[in-house]
């Protein structure tokens, strides 16, 4: 946690500004890796799926793959890039074992996109607001290097080539976030995005959404920037604030020590919440980029350009636009609404077809959304229909049924897969609207209490309340409340 | 074009190259003699140019090829020329420790 750092006072800590840059990795959900025809499905057995490309052996070719390009020029035009008409490949050059060729296919100079932004939601005081992203390049994963947990770890590293090649693309935002929680924030809406693209499964246990910051600290004064410190590791949205939280502290402290701060590298340690230095042997690198001469560069024209704009969805922001505008929500519930596209789609077609999209809204993140946490389930894997659950909005937007007796059919349409109509049908459940059948519960009721209605007859109007609670029992809460109360004031004032 | 040995070390750092003195040496002259070459053909002017990363011009989009899987080596087969491998990994020395502690 943070508080390993010792105490700052406020006051000190609200003299520097923290300035944050996030890279983010992206794993693209193509079935193929980038350059071959491997499989990339993940948790395959060792080393099972790959080839002479993947393996870096010599003589052997990149292919580019089809679809990799598309869902990065989708990514980069959802995030409001411009794609360069012309990009290039470029060789980064190191030495790690599980780069099998002793470089990565990446870009360099001429990325695929640049220029882009996303807005993150107003929070604590501030107004949203519109973060650069500075470029969006294609590039292949290496391989995965297991430590840890054989027998011999000691002394030998074990490599697994499933994931080299497997495609990425990495967003660089510009140094526009403020505060831990803006880069939360900001990363939140960005996995949000890419869900609603399909352009990646964003896990992030499964390493397929990754995550290095950036991030510095200046007094408030400075115009300029100060040492920028790489933080890597920071493979959950936890870690990603923790590591921001310590070690702007621990930059701030440095600084009120009289101490200087250096660019470096350093690696976040979830055991420990702290940030330690990576060994300056491992940040000797100089890459060496230069042009792939086995990839040809992409040549971006207008028409593929506007093909791929033409096949983006309908983004969150604007769903949540749209739901407000047209449908009246609030700005929380369309937020909730469409935090996955499964659950956006749910509540679309639920929305649609109970024609009440505000009621329908407030039973699926009420009663459906408690019921999927309980179990354990996603919305994917939505056990009742959306058509169930417009049905019963349906019912109750009719007067058939109480809200009472709404949440006792939702339970049984829930537990049984049967639909709310055939569910009140079939228990003959119905809300009581029959005046006449009302008067005739109301009879017995005002026998059995013969007290309280002379106690409401002298004015004790408070045992209306009660008087209707009866009829409600009596008719074992069919009748309509509303109605009930108007049959006794009728009879009795 | 004067490669001093200090470049030399460094370029061999990064290329995981152990020279002897006298390798490094004679890499020195070789070097200098390349980027000599390489320095008379950069008197030519070519402002203006393109840069060619690529001698087959470019890739128009969409690519040709399909997004589809086609089987691979099979581990075994993968890991058959490996100097050393284990739980069908391949298997190296020991890398790195990469925290400090």
């Amino acid at each position: 946690m943070a508080s390993a750092v010792s105490g700052l006072d406020a006051a000190t800590r609200a003299g520097y500004e923290p300035v944050i840059g996030l890279e983010v990795h992206v794993q693209l959900n193509t079935r193929s890796k980038a350059f071959c025809g491997c499989s990339t499905t993940f948790g395959a057995p060792p080393n099972s799926q790959t080839c002479p490309v993947c393996l870096g052996l010599p003589g052997a070719m990149p292919v580019l793959n089809r679809e990799a390009v598309v869902k990065a020029a989708r990514t980069a035009l959802a995030l409001g890039c411009q794609l360069r008409e012309r990009s290039i490949f470029a060789r980064k050059n190191y030495f790690y074992p599980d780069l099998p060729k002793g470089y990565q296919i990446s870009q360099y100079d001429r990325p695929l996109a640049e220029e882009g932004g996303l807005e993150i939601p107003a929070a604590a005081g501030n107004p949203a607001r519109r973060i650069g992203i500075t470029r969006i390049h294609l590039e292949e994963d290496a391989g995965k290097s297991l430590h840890e947990g054989f027998a011999d770890s000691e002394r030998f590293s074990y490599v697994d080539l499933n994931r080299s090649g497997v495609p990425l693309i990495e967003i660089v935002s510009e140094p526009d976030l403020r505060a831990p929680a803006e880069a939360h924030a900001y990363l939140s809406r960005l996995k949000q995005i890419l869900l609603f693209l399909d352009v990646s499964d964003c896990n992030m246990e499964e390493g397929s959404l990754r995550c290095d910051a950036n991030v510095s600290v200046r007094r408030r004064d400075d115009p300029k920037f100060g040492a920028k410190i790489e933080i890597k590791n920071l493979n959950s949205f936890r870690y990603l604030q923790q590591a921001l939280e310590y070690e702007i502290e621990r930059q701030i402290e440095t600084l009120e020590n009289g101490g200087r701060l250096r660019q470096e590298t350093r690696l976040y340690d979830a055991a420990s919440g702290r940030t330690h230095p990576m060994r300056s042997k491992e940040q000797a690198h100089d890459y060496r980029y230069f042009p792939e001469p086995d990839l040809p560069p992409l040549i971006v024209d207008a028409a593929w350009r506007e093909e791929v704009a033409a096949s983006l969805p309908e983004l969150p922001a604007a769903r949540q636009r749209r739901w407000q505008s047209a449908w009246g929500l609030t700005a929380y519930d369309a937020e909730v609404l469409t935090g996955t596209p499964a659950q956006a789609e749910y509540f679309e077609a639920a929305a649609k077809a109970s024609e009440n999209p505000k009621v329908t809204a407030n039973w699926i993140m009420g009663e459906l959304s408690a019921r999927l946490n309980a179990q354990g389930l996603d919305w994917n894997r939505v056990p009742m229909p959306p058509g169930h659950v417009a049905e019963l909005v349906r019912i109750l937007d009719a007067g058939t049924i109480s809200g009472k007796m709404a949440k006792e059919v939702f339970e049984q349409a829930w537990k049984t897969g049967r639909s709310p109509r055939q569910i009140v049908e079939e228990s003959g459940a119905r809300q009581i609207t029959d005046p006449a059948a009302i008067d005739a519960i109301l009879d017995g009721v005002l026998a059995a209490h013969p007290t309280q209605v002379e106690q409401y007859k002298k004015g004790k109007v408070a045992l209306l309340a009660f008087l209707v609670g009866q009829v409600m029992k009596a008719s074992r809460g069919q009748a309509n409340p509303e109605l009930a109360q108007a049959r006794i004031k009728a009879r009795l004032d | 074009m004067n490669i001093s040995r200090e470049q030399i070390d460094r370029i061999a750092e990064l290329a995981h190259l152990e020279l002897a003195p006298a390798e490094a040496e004679a890499m020195r002259h070789d070097l200098e003699a390349i980027l000599s070459y390489v320095a008379v053909l950069q008197q030519l002017d070519t402002s203006g140019l393109e840069p060619m990363s690529h001698p087959g011009g470019g890739a128009p989009l969409p690519l040709p090829r399909r997004d589809e899987t086609q089987p691979g080596l099979g581990a075994a087969a993968a890991l058959a020329g490996a100097p050393a491998s284990g739980g069908q990994c391949f298997k190296v020395p020991r890398v790195i420790e990469r925290l400090e502690s």
